[in-house]
């Protein structure tokens, strides 16, 4: 049937911007062959890992159709999250045409974030604020705070012109050991190790951590492994960044 | 007590903050933060009765999961909009990173001992979030048997 193999496209194109929004991998398997089975399907196969999709989708014609799918880029948005997952209810409730179905995917790709000071902002305060909960002083805080807010702009700058993830986090928290260290180096504060870990809850893939455990606990044992590897080379490299700053600044200072 | 209070408005706060940069809006927003709010609350409380580090992170796993699921039912999201803001403040951060500093600086005998924390700790964030979730699933199941 034509109209099956359009919905398949329809459900892969979900299903992948849900993924690259945070979704969990059970999950786009489950929105998937919702989609596909309101629509008719007699057989929907999906296997999902946190970079690809594959559906394969039988007909009651006995015609199959198979898809696979790409995913490069992670970012979390729950916002266009939320929508999709409205959506994918609302497909499997009302089936409506694929020209709506297209037209709403459009609209939710192009949702925006908060712009650059707000979130540079927020991210000067969740710095101070972890400085302080993991036993910071005030000004230990308020030197996090900065450099928080110039690790967010520069994070920015790097992810505009395509830079490697690893390559970046690694820039980004040599920066704020630098300035620590720096801070620490002309008694602004007591403790760079505090500054540091302040920074490092906003880039610790932490979230990764516990939804790889959770992935394997759950039964999703490839996926799980593939995001434990991710979190364990950026981890390594977040604690080298912040080493060779430590290293450069005490042949210098 | 003071620290306590201090440490909860911190977690509060964080949670706030990377429910932001999360992209949430409006009543969202605010019900994601006391989720942080909450479960380190039920960390520091079951901290008092239990020494080891396994049962107060696995029960806060479970009171934020449960608080998650509730707002996903009341809220119409799905139920990690809500988690991801409650289990931040639990997240091993600073072990994580105390773990890798043994490593780059060899200190091998302190590796152990911290790598082993972080796992613990990690692993009873894992399980309790799949406690509560795989029992809600249940849960789920017998409502829709008893309905049909």
């Amino acid at each position: 049937m034509m109209n099956l193999k359009k919905i398949l496209v329809c459900a892969m194109d979900i299903g992948a911007l849900m993924l690259s929004n945070g979704a969990g991998v059970s999950r786009v398997e489950d929105t998937i062959e919702r989609i596909c089975r309101a629509y008719g399907a007699k057989n929907v196969e999906v296997f999902s890992i946190t970079s690809s999709i594959l559906t394969t989708v039988t007909t009651k014609e006995g015609d199959v159709f198979t898809q696979t799918k790409r995913i490069k880029q992670h970012a979390i948005d729950f916002k266009k999250l939320d929508e999709l997952n409205a959506l994918s209810r609302h497909i499997c409730f009302a089936r409506p045409g694929i020209q709506f179905i297209n037209d709403e995917i459009e609209r939710i790709d192009k949702i925006e974030a908060y712009t650059l000071p707000i979130r540079s902002a927020i991210s000067a305060l969740i710095a101070g604020v972890f400085t302080i909960f993991f036993g910071g002083g005030i000004m230990e805080a308020v030197i996090a705070a900065m450099a928080g807010f110039i690790g967010c702009v520069l994070m920015h700058f790097l992810n505009k012109y395509n830079a490697n993830e690893i390559f970046s986090n690694f820039l980004t928290i040599f920066m704020v050991g630098s300035i620590a260290i720096i801070a620490v180096h002309f008694r602004l504060a007591g403790n760079y190790g505090h500054i540091i870990i302040g920074n490092i809850m906003l880039l610790v893939p932490g979230v990764g951590f516990v939804n790889s455990i959770r992935d394997v606990i759950g039964g999703d044992t490839i996926a799980g492994m593939i995001r434990l590897c991710e979190v364990i080379v950026i981890a390594v490299f977040l604690a080298g960044g912040s080493f060779a700053a430590l290293m450069l600044w005490e042949g210098i200072l | 007590m003071m620290t306590n209070l201090i440490q909860l408005l911190s977690a509060f706060l964080g949670a706030f903050g990377f429910s932001i940069l999360f992209n949430l809006h409006g009543r969202k927003l605010y019900f994601a933060s006391v989720g942080g709010l909450l479960s380190y609350g039920s960390y520091l409380l079951t901290a008092q009765w239990n020494g080891s580090d396994f049962i107060p992170y696995f029960s806060a796993a479970i009171v934020a999961t449960a608080y998650a699921e509730i707002g996903a039912r009341i809220l119409r999201s799905p139920a990690t909009v809500f988690l991801m803001a409650g289990i931040i403040p639990l997240v091993p951060g600073g072990s994580l990173y105390y773990t890798m500093q043994y490593a780059v600086t060899k200190q091998w005998h302190l590796f152990a001992p911290q790598g082993e924390r972080t796992i613990i700790i990690a692993a009873a964030l894992a399980a309790g979030i799949m406690m509560m979730s795989s029992a809600k699933r249940v849960y789920d199941g017998i409502r829709w048997h008893c309905k049909n």
